[in-house]
């Protein structure tokens, strides 16, 4: 099954929505909780698993399902589960053991349904680009039919009640993953994050939790569940959204008014490295990544596609690569791998 | 490792945070850090205080830390060092304390969403009201007096149909 998996990029990086070059994906999620049992982390091993099979029945008999992939943690392999992490379609939080947690994932990936993460259902819906209205119409339709054959736990006045304080309520998060290369080389992150700040929303890095910024990619998200409407937390959020890209906009004009040589330098030894070095750590590949993907942006480079560099980021990690390689490799290797796997990428644009 | 701000909770975050010009990196747990995206307080003034630390400063008659959820047995203490409940009863089991927790983490401990009933047609009925409560808000806002005073008049047959 994960096979099919290792051959292809998931839609959602497939470069198609708006802003493809800055707005590398979209994410809706919602948190919910069955009425009648303990959350996840309090309900023992049987009643896990009851709660699983409860929520598979429903799920599989949607259509947004049909010819769905299931796998169950504990029956995958430390990389196995890595790999589906690296795709955004397990947390972190799921990569500990524990029976009866699973993921469901829609053929083609823009729909992961989490059982027994936190809560126990956490329903995500994925789209390319800038699309905002797209998964979060998605993620609540979805949520709406499990919710006809699913009781879920609901109460006045908190509404949606989940395991975490921070999602109770409607239970909605959005999410987008920036690539804010122009903020970054201008020095005006610390700005950015100032402005941020005010509004609500947290910034974080690639992999969202307890990770650090790489490749100059951004993960903005929601941060209220009460006191707002689904459709506010929509408007509230797109407006950010769009603060954040017009800054990002404007930065790029200071770069190319103030240091238009030294920024295109940077561009083309980029693309230099990744087509020509022996070794790259993931790191490395996701700077240089960063600096031909503003290439792009800023009508540099036009021969290579920004779904080439999401495909070239998505199996560079660690898991990524070896499952491409269909081997273990400790990180020597995998450098020596990485670098060959995007010099031959490269080369067939 | 212990999250930097209450020290209680397991840091699960990398939090950059941007004040006076300088920049500070943080690990923290999920709840702090949601906390200083906010805006809000940090550890030491009185509204970012832990719930087991004011359970300590106010009277005994006030405090909940002994209050154990009869759903699942969680003690207040315990939710206050995980930041998660047990189960559904955990919120109205510690009271007023949930309240207040809400209004620091969301600013509100008002839910707004769309409503949900587990009995199908009920909930069918408030998902069509909420709609139109919505519709009814943007025409008003645009002064589209026409079209609020056609959907105030469906919104009015919707309720009189529910009781
Ligand atoms: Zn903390
Ligand atoms: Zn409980």
């Amino acid at each position: 099954m994960m096979r099919d998996m290792v051959e292809r990029a998931p839609r959602w990086l497939s470069a198609e929505g708006k802003f493809p070059e800055m707005v590398i994906s979209s994410r809706a999620r919602v948190a919910r909780n069955l009425e009648g049992f303990l959350f996840p982390a309090k309900l023992d091993k049987t009643l896990r698993k009851g709660v699983l099979k409860e929520i598979k029945k429903a799920a599989l008999s949607l259509p947004e399902f049909r010819d769905a992939l299931i796998f169950e943690i504990s029956e995958l392999s430390d990389l196995d589960r890595v790999f589906l992490a690296e795709r955004h379609l397990i947390s972190l939080d799921l990569l500990a053991d524990g029976e009866g947690k699973a993921v469901i994932i829609s053929r083609d990936e823009t729909l992961s349904l989490m059982v027994n993460e936190e809560d126990h259902i956490r329903l995500q819906a994925f789209a390319p680009g800038l699309n905002l209205e797209e998964v979060f119409e998605k993620v609540l339709q979805v949520e709406q039919k499990l919710g006809e054959t699913l009781s879920y736990a609901y109460r006045e006045p908190y509404g949606f009640l989940t395991s975490c304080p921070t999602n109770t309520g409607t239970g909605l998060r959005l999410s987008v993953l920036l690539h804010l290369a122009g903020i970054v080389y201008s020095k005006q992150l610390e700005g950015l994050l100032r402005n941020l700040a005010k509004v609500k929303v947290s910034v974080r890095g690639l992999y969202g939790e307890g990770t650090n910024v790489e490749g100059n990619v951004f993960q903005i998200s929601s941060l209220l569940s009460l006191g707002v409407s689904e459709k506010e937390t929509l408007e509230s959020f797109r407006d950010v959204v769009e603060i954040t890209l017009d800054f990002e906009r404007k930065s790029r004009e200071i770069l190319l008014e103030n240091m238009k040589e030294a920024l295109e330098d940077k561009i083309q030894r980029s693309l230099a490295i990744l087509s020509s070095a022996r070794l790259l750590s993931f790191k490395e590949t996701a700077e240089y990544v960063s600096a031909v993907r503003l290439g792009i942006g800023i009508g540099k480079i036009f021969d290579i596609k920004v779904k080439t560099l999401n495909e070239l980021l998505l199996f560079s990690q660690p898991a990524h690569l070896q499952k491409l390689f269909g081997k273990e490799m400790g990180p020597q290797e995998r450098d020596e791998k990485r670098a060959s796997y995007v010099k031959t990428k490269l080369k067939a644009e | 490792m212990l999250c930097e701000n209450c020290k209680i909770r397991e840091a699960k975050i990398t939090f950059v945070e941007v004040k006076d010009g300088k920049k500070r990196v943080l690990h923290l747990c999920p709840i702090c850090a949601e906390k200083l995206s906010l805006g809000l307080p940090e550890k030491g003034a009185p509204a970012d205080e832990l719930p087991e630390e004011r359970a300590e400063r106010e009277s005994p008659e006030e405090r909940t830390q002994e209050l154990a959820c009869p759903g699942c047995g969680m003690t207040f203490s315990e939710f206050a060092k995980k930041g998660r409940f047990g189960c559904a009863e955990c919120y109205f089991a510690f009271g007023e304390k949930v309240k207040e927790i809400f209004e620091e983490i969301h600013g509100s401990a008002l839910y707004r969403g769309r409503r949900y009933s587990t009995d199908r047609k009920v909930s069918e009925l408030l998902r069509r009201e909420k709609e139109l409560e919505e519709a009814l808000e943007k025409a008003v806002r645009e002064e589209n007096f026409e079209e609020a005073a056609r959907i105030r008049d469906e919104l009015q047959k919707l309720r009189e149909s529910e009781q």
